[in-house]
């Protein structure tokens, strides 16, 4: 890989991050949709997460995933939803990067996008009962994964249409699926 | 032609593995709260229901009570015989020798707060449940007590 593509691929890293956080941050300014189930967000920045899956090598959407939480948590400015979400994401991507292995022959990108928005969920309320020592929380798992499953659907069906446009540049790397 | 590329087209939007991911997410969902909520009844009905038999207001024996055993034990002193059947979680007073036989017309008792008297004998039998969250109120019962009688 030659010096120049290489830094189109940093600097796409960069663009995404951006956008990731932007959209993090959007996603907070929102008034609660969910207002019966707090703590159910729609997880626009999953939405990145899952295109650097599909458009780049694991490394780097590991750098991107890191990057763009600890920023996110820099400039949101909270201790606790920088665990809640730690904890979240960590467990979507390898909910994802595993059933990526199934792609595309069973499964599309909406399933994977459901799934991460699931694993996403039970994360952070793994580290909700972590936290508030409460095993009752767990009742709440089941409301959790349904909004989780609205929400990754949605977000799926807006990253196939995206991918559609993003495979288009000439610098990504389209031996990757 | 055109029809068969939409349909493809809707072919890739929605996978079988896509439907089989949704349908064990909201299975695997439940388990733990299934689990939790079994748990909680479990430790729900452990709440300890015994009879306590007094004979002349002294405490002569307690019984636990739903413990699937299946037994009688017999009380006599002064020719006074009250003969005490357990089954599982219910008692009654099987047969006894005084003269107005009330208690063996009781029949079996179960819940608590229940009791069955024989008069005749000053033989009781009350049946009681101690809740394991329930431990603070009985404290404060005896500290009551012993401000009432010191």
């Amino acid at each position: 890989m030659n010096k120049s593509s290489r830094l189109k691929e940093y600097i796409y890293i960069a663009i995404l991050c951006s956008q990731g956080i932007i959209l993090g941050l959007i996603e907070q300014t929102l008034p609660p949709i969910f207002a019966f189930a707090p703590g159910a967000k729609l997880g626009l920045a999953n939405l990145i997460t899952v295109i650097s899956l599909f458009t780049l090598p694991v490394s780097d959407c590991i750098l991107l995933l890191y990057l763009r939480l600890v920023l996110t948590a820099l400039i949101s400015g909270g201790a606790s939803l920088f665990i809640y979400s730690l904890a979240g994401s960590t467990l979507s991507f390898i909910a994802m990067l595993i059933l990526k292995k199934c792609y595309p022959k069973f499964i599309s990108i909406i399933g994977i996008s459901i799934v991460g928005a699931a694993c996403h969920n039970l994360g952070q309320l793994l580290v909700a009962i972590w936290l508030a020592q409460a095993p009752s929380l767990i009742l709440y798992l089941p409301v959790l994964t349904i909004i989780g499953i609205a929400s990754g659907s949605l977000i799926g069906i807006c990253s196939q249409i995206l991918l559609n446009h993003v495979q288009n540049f000439n610098f990504i790397n389209t031996k990757l699926h | 032609m055109k029809i068969a590329k939409t349909r493809k087209h809707k072919n890739q939007l929605f996978k079988l593995g896509d439907f089989l991911a949704i349908f064990i997410l909201i299975i695997l969902s439940f388990i733990p709260a299934y689990f939790f909520l079994q748990k909680q009844t479990h430790k729900a009905n452990e709440n300890f229901t015994y009879a306590r038999i007094r004979v002349n207001n002294h405490l002569v024996k307690t019984i636990r009570l739903g413990e699937n055993k299946h037994f009688t034990w017999t009380y006599h002193s002064h020719g006074e015989k009250n003969i005490v059947e357990v089954n599982n979680d219910k008692i009654r007073v099987k047969d006894a020798n005084c003269k107005d036989q009330v208690c063996v017309k009781q029949g079996w008792k179960s819940r608590s707060g229940q009791s069955i008297v024989c008069l005749p004998h000053k033989f009781l039998i009350e049946i009681k449940s101690d809740k394991p969250h329930t431990e603070n109120d009985t404290n404060k019962k005896d500290f009551d007590n012993t401000l009432v009688n010191p």
